[in-house]
């Protein structure tokens, strides 16, 4: 047997100058070159306020290009989460676009996100919301991330975190989080190197979120590189208005037992967005609930509206401006949180009726 | 730990630091044996302290074979003791299996208990590895190893500790015992090799398996095109899952100066099934052949016994590979095959069938094979040839496409090494082209699933 059969049973053996050139070639080529290019080229046909497609939720490579079209079209973002996104809703009926329909114009983008929690929340603005800067930022505070410990992130074990890609991988602890280190180091990671996010995005957008060898075992017969495009189609299309209450869906009273604002991880992480934000030279209208006061007992609503009274009281302390949206007719709420079609459009009128609202939307 | 995890990664990483700065010195093997040790205990601790037996046994015996001349006895003390432990650790269940199976045919009600053992990861092969070295040192082809800890390195190289290649004391020892020279084209080298392994593992076996395991898991629900393309899968499957694994072991190693046995030399373009085993598993077929087949007489006592060493060789390589049945009637295929291909490469008439139909037929040999390798039992290994040789045909389950040209790409590649073709994929283009290709593949496409090698099982 030669030295070139003992050393493999293949002719695939570069030299070391060979590595040299072609190992920094390909990773500058894959890490930094890749990603700038696809940036440019890609085009991103969102609906008129930027409302993205659930499934897409998680692609903060998305949410990144997004922000910085809508930070270049519209004078006002709106940050929150499901319940400004519009969980129960169309296009047509989430709160920003029955504000945009009553100022009539699209001047409101809608940057909320399915499921962003408070904590990652702050994590969505420090990674990927750096072109919100110097706007005017509607900034959504849901009290439901303050009902429990387990809201709170900190009662056990959550069976799930939404968008933990965006929350604290190390510190401080967040004790429901439970995964492994090299995980966590991992996602650190990712939101340092453009590419592995756009590795996610490319999956997600064209790849149903799998990767090729998975495609391919459920479409034996597809091509699919064929099937990568610069241009994707990010706007929610599919959904549809659901308007069973939230009484039509059985729901329970909750006894919510509401984190104190010193203990709370979520209000904590939520001071801190307000802040960063304020640092960004933003202008911010805070926008506290809607909240369905009807899911609740008698305690526990007692608990809540001083939750409120504090929230309101913290805004006047830092000088936000701020909208705490009424409580609707029980029809209007799908659940706990989130209104329906009908409930967003109330929220509308009564946020143009409000002087503060209307004064600092300059109208 | 697997070489394709990013647990991996880590250890290696910091592994290989402290190996650089500590290579030349006296606390080499020190370093090796802790790192060996801490990879291996990663799956379970407790199997350390098996290891740990079972090299002190070894390293034992041969310091006694040396000083006290019963070196018959102290061999056969290794020998019993290599034996005990794997029989006890692997065979122990099939045994009492078998007994209770054989108790209940002459009406005995008795039912012995199951024992109750986990198989320790790699046992097959670090017994195998430290036997031969007991063996060669009784056959007066070794030294005794007087350093334990180099002993113990040797028996527990991380890189080629749970699934080989099972290395030859004679070979290295005095690796271990010189430390290595780490060269800039041992680097090369091992990350060339590592990233062929890493390829066909994450991208091809993986791959392949995920088309694999639902029609053998379930035979029943799949008709004859099915199960034929599935067979077919896992010859591929198994060659990339064994072959890579062993490309990456000997990747690392080379990066640290240290050579390990070439496993694999395209054991598909064989020409017969004596071919196919110099070409498949190398590393235990040349065991079985030092150890096994040439002591009972190899082929030095006639055509008859030479077959009759080759069934019994074959029989326990066989059962090597698992505490079942199915692994024996493997072995017996193949033993069978071997024979066969004896007696044809001795007649005028196979010199003159093309080089190409020889491959083919070869190859379906090898899968028909591996049919009983892969299936749960003996029984659903019949059923699946039943069914392959006169079953339905609906039940289909569709390959992917996909599958297809990687397979024939790998064939292909495969052919022209072999071929007068082969100063082509020398040319650099092609040889950049293929690690870009493969690079691309494996940075942006795959998702490595994490799946454990085949032959850790073993």
């Amino acid at each position: 047997m030669n030295e070139e059969t003992a050393y493999s049973s293949n002719s695939v053996r570069l030299s070391p100058g060979e590595w040299a050139i072609v190992l920094p070639a390909f990773l500058i080529a894959v890490f930094a070159l890749f990603p700038c290019l696809w940036r440019s080229l890609e085009d991103v046909p969102v609906g008129p306020d930027f409302r993205l497609a659930q499934d897409l939720r998680d692609d903060y490579w998305l949410y990144r290009g997004c922000t910085e079209i809508a930070c270049r079209r519209c004078p006002v973002v709106f940050l929150g989460d499901s319940v400004i996104w519009g969980a129960y809703v169309d296009n047509d009926n989430t709160l920003p676009a029955h504000l945009n329909r009553a100022l009539g114009e699209d001047r409101i983008a809608n940057l909320a996100v399915d499921g962003l929690h408070n904590v990652a929340m702050e994590g969505l603005m420090r990674c990927y919301g750096g072109a919100i800067k110097g706007k005017r930022v509607m900034l959504h505070f849901n009290p439901l991330w303050m009902t429990s410990r387990r809201y709170d992130l900190r009662g056990g074990q959550e069976p799930r975190i939404h968008h933990p890609r965006l929350i604290p991988q190390f510190f401080p602890r967040i004790a429901s989080y439970r995964e492994g280190f090299l995980t966590r180091v991992g996602i650190v990671l990712e939101r340092h190197i453009a590419f592995l996010r756009l590795q996610h995005h490319l999956r997600l957008c064209f790849l149903d979120n799998n990767d090729v060898a998975s495609w391919v075992l459920e479409h034996p017969r597809g091509n699919p590189f064929e099937r990568f495009s610069l241009s994707i189609d990010a706007a929610e299309r599919e959904k549809q208005n659901d308007d069973r209450s939230w009484q039509a869906r059985r729901i329970r009273k909750h006894d919510w037992e509401w984190m104190g604002f010193e203990e709370s991880l979520q209000w904590a992480s939520f001071e801190r967005t307000v802040d960063k934000l304020d640092a960004s030279g933003n202008e911010i209208l805070l926008v506290i609930g809607p909240f369905n006061p009807y899911t609740m007992t008698d305690e526990s609503l007692e608990r809540f509206r001083r939750v409120q009274r504090q929230v309101t009281e913290w805004a006047e302390k830092k000088e936000i401006p701020y909208f705490l949206v009424p409580d609707l007719p029980s029809r209007m709420y799908a659940d706990a949180s989130h209104p329906l079609a009908e409930g967003y459009a109330l929220i509308a009128e009564e946020m143009l009726a409000d002087p503060k609202c209307r004064e600092w939307m300059g109208q | 730990m697997l070489f394709h995890s990013r647990e991996f990664l880590v250890f290696f990483i910091v592994v290989y630091v402290v190996y650089l700065s500590v290579k030349k010195t006296r606390f080499m093997n020190l370093w090796l044996l802790i790192a060996s040790y801490f990879f291996y205990g990663w799956w379970n601790p407790l199997y350390l302290l098996l290891i740990v037996y079972s090299t002190a046994i070894d390293y034992l015996a041969g310091l006694r074979m040396a000083a006290a001349g019963r070196k018959r006895a102290w061999l056969a003390f290794s020998i019993c003791n290599n034996l005990g432990l794997l029989g006890f650790f692997k065979y122990a269940g099939f045994v009492t299996e078998n007994l209770n199976w054989l108790l209940g045919q002459i009406g005995v009600s008795y039912v012995l208990p199951a024992p109750d053992v986990l198989l320790p990861v790699g046992i097959s092969f670090y017994t195998f590895q430290s036997m031969s070295y007991t063996i060669d040192l009784y056959r007066g082809r070794l030294q005794p190893e007087r350093s334990f800890i180099r002993f113990a390195s040797f028996v527990a190289l991380f890189p080629q500790l749970v699934a080989g290649p099972i290395e030859r004391a004679g070979a290295l020892l005095p690796q271990l015992e010189q430390g290595p020279r780490v060269r800039l084209t041992d680097i090369s080298d091992g990350l060339s090799l590592f990233l062929v392994g890493l390829f066909k593992k994450v991208a091809m076996a993986d791959f392949l398996a995920r088309y694999v395991d639902p029609i053998y898991e379930a035979p029943r629900e799949f008709g004859r095109a099915s199960l034929i393309l599935a067979t077919y899968a896992f010859a591929w499957q198994i060659y990339f899952d064994f072959s890579g694994y062993t490309d990456m072991a000997r990747g690392v190693a080379r990066a640290m100066g240290l050579r390990l046995s070439l496993n694999f030399n395209n054991p598909y373009t064989a020409t017969g099934l004596r071919d196919f085993w110099r070409r498949w598993h190398i590393s235990l077929s040349s065991w079985f052949r030092d150890y096994v087949y040439i002591p009972l007489g190899g082929n030095r006592k006639g055509k008859f016994t030479a077959y009759c060493n080759i069934i019994i060789t074959m029989a326990i390589a066989g059962i090597w590979h698992g505490a079942a049945w199915r692994f024996v009637l493997w072995g017996g295929v193949h033993a069978m095959g071997v024979v066969l291909t004896r007696e044809l490469e001795g007649s005028a008439l196979y010199g003159r069938v093309p080089t190409f139909i020889k491959q083919v037929l070869t190859f379906h040999l090898v899968c028909l094979g591996w049919v009983f390798f892969r299936a749960r039992d003996v029984g659903e290994a019949f059923l699946v040839l039943g069914r392959i040789a006169g079953g339905p045909a609906g039940g289909l389950r569709e390959a992917p496409i996909m599958m297809f040209v990687m397979i024939l790409a790998a064939w292909l590649y495969q052919i022209v090494y072999n071929s007068s073709l082969q100063g082509v994929l020398q040319w650099r283009p092609v040889r950049v082209g293929l690690v870009l290709a493969m690079l691309t593949y494996l940075v942006m496409f795959a998702t490595p699933a994490h799946e454990p090698f085949i032959y850790f099982a073993f």
